[in-house]
């Protein structure tokens, strides 16, 4: 018993001291802000922030996608316009999208769960690349505001297969891949 | 007779200092091929990477004189890389105390060093008491590392080792910076230089490594521990392997689990070019010195001079099996020289 209280009080003095020499710094994990005065980078709570922003910026830029249309390639180009839903595609549970009618080229607004592109950020204004770190935080950035399109404006849609044949009207940023324009919507109502 | 023996004099001394005098043809070549291969930025960049190898190749001295190989340095390289880069940018988490230990840098420099012996105690280890060839043996724990370095990061490069103030570990990439104009690299080569050469010619220990790779059986026959020599070999190798893998990932402010691939080659290489017999029972620290000097100025020259990677692995196998070739040449004409002398004493 005697031996193993020297054994305990030898590692406690062993570990006072080689922290008190600075040999080693022990952290609560999760906790090194505390000491390095850096917070671990948060993406959703930024996108969060922005979101409202980030909206307003893209309406007051959007284009009537009919106008602007032929214009549209790989760059995000921020377009609004109402059109009658011809399908809501959800073959796939990943790549759920509405197509919508209309339009000369194959026109589609991405419902999740995945979403795909960085339209939304690459459309703001408000944050640029070297306000971040690195080209992660950057991307997870891009992921963040596609996730606050999911939870503040597509899944408040609660869409179904009634909405085939109804009307929407949206605003998002759009790209053109493959003859394809893809909208990432800031906001968006069902007529 | 006589005119016969000065040849044979003459055609010793340059086989002996081949590997010198190859080295100022190569300085010679490269700076006739390229006008700024002798300025002080590229020369700092030279002896930055010959300290590398030649650091390497101080373990592998050691380790080809008793007879063996040592393959696993360079792989030793990317796991201490590794393993030192992620103690700074991760730390180590103890999940049971709920705790995680950010080590000193001097702290994180000791552990890696003792990995390093660690790693050549189990070359040693597999060599001596499973009688595993060292060859394969140091194949196989250079996979392993290998492996290993890459699993410690799932393949990731770990990009943070500068380290914070507040966690107290700031300070690794000083080994990869200058010191009044010479890379710190330099400095540790050159002081580890002469430890090996003390090491290998004016302690006892020294003797029984090259007494062991001449003849093991008499070696064991005079009482000397050859196993016990032979893992300090590796474990000198695998010591050096580490300060490689601690200045290489200073000088590369990053770790990459892929770090020191193939300098196994060039440390061998420079070795072998240095005049140690792939056989064991000689060599020199001075040879293995040049012969880093000519592996690197071969390497950054080639480069240089805008020759492809691919040629410059021809180059630099050719230029191992021509040092090989005149080392037997030399060592055949030691032996004629030996006979003849005998033959007129008689």
């Amino acid at each position: 018993m005697k031996k193993k209280i020297a054994l305990l009080l030898a590692a406690v003095m062993l570990a006072t001291g080689v922290t008190g020499c600075g040999i080693v710094t022990v952290v609560k994990i999760g906790q090194e802000g505390t000491l390095t005065g850096e917070t671990e980078f948060d993406s959703s709570q930024q996108s969060g922030q922005d979101w409202e922003q980030v909206v307003a910026e893209i309406t007051e830029n959007a284009k009537d996608l009919k106008e602007v249309e032929g214009d549209i390639g790989s760059d995000a180009v921020a377009v609004s316009g109402t059109a009658v839903i011809k399908e809501w595609n959800h073959e796939q549970a990943v790549k759920t999208y509405i197509v919508l009618d209309g339009y000369e080229n194959e026109v589609v607004i991405q419902t999740g769960s995945v979403y795909t592109g960085t339209a939304v950020r690459d459309l703001q204004t408000l944050k640029k690349f070297s306000d971040f770190k690195n080209q992660t935080e950057w991307s997870e950035y891009a992921k963040s505001l596609n996730k606050e399109s999911d939870s503040q404006i597509v899944q408040p849609l609660g869409l179904s297969d009634d909405v085939n044949g109804k009307e929407i009207t949206f605003v998002g940023g759009a790209v053109k891949k493959a003859g394809k324009i893809t909208i990432t919507v800031v906001s968006a109502q069902i007529n | 007779m006589s005119e016969k023996k000065s040849n044979n004099n003459l055609m010793m001394t340059i086989l002996k200092g081949r590997t010198f005098i190859v080295l100022i043809i190569l300085v010679i070549f490269f700076r006739i091929m390229k006008s700024n291969f002798l300025d002080p930025t590229t020369l700092a960049m030279i002896a930055k990477h010959v300290a590398l190898y030649g650091i390497l190749a101080l373990g592998m001295t050691f380790v080809i004189i008793t007879g063996g190989i040592d393959l696993s340095v360079g792989s030793v390289v990317g796991l201490v890389g590794m393993l030192a880069g992620g103690l700074i940018q991760e730390g180590l988490t103890l999940k049971m105390f709920g705790v995680t230990l950010y080590f000193s840098v001097p702290m994180i420099i000791i552990f890696m060093l003792l990995f390093g012996l660690f790693t050549g105690w189990i070359n040693g280890l597999i060599i001596t008491k499973l009688k595993v060839a060292p060859f394969i043996a140091t194949l196989g724990t250079m996979y392993m590392c290998r492996g290993f370095a890459n699993l410690r990061s799932g393949g990731a490069t770990f990009s943070s080792i500068a380290g914070k103030e507040g966690l107290g570990n700031v300070g690794l990439k000083t080994l990869g910076s200058n010191w009044f104009g010479i890379p710190a690299g330099v400095y540790i080569f050159a002081v580890l230089a002469i430890i090996a050469v003390v090491l290998l010619k004016k302690v006892p220990f020294g003797w029984y490594v090259t007494a062991v790779g001449g003849n093991e059986k008499s070696a064991r026959l005079s009482g000397i521990k050859a196993d016990r020599i032979k893992i300090y070999v590796y474990m000198i190798s695998g010591f050096c392997a580490a300060w490689v893998g601690l200045i290489n990932t200073a000088q590369l402010s990053a770790a990459h689990p892929a770090s020191g691939d193939g300098w196994e080659m060039n440390a061998i290489a420079a070795t072998v070019l240095g005049g140690t017999s792939m056989a064991g029972g000689s060599g020199t620290i001075v040879g293995t010195i040049v012969g880093a000097f000519v592996i690197g100025v071969i390497n950054d020259g080639m480069t240089m001079c805008g020759v492809s990677e691919f040629w410059q692995k021809v180059i630099r196998g050719a230029v191992i099996i021509l040092a090989v070739v005149i080392d037997q040449t030399q060592r055949n004409l030691q032996a004629k020289m030996a006979l003849q002398a005998r033959n007129e004493n008689k």
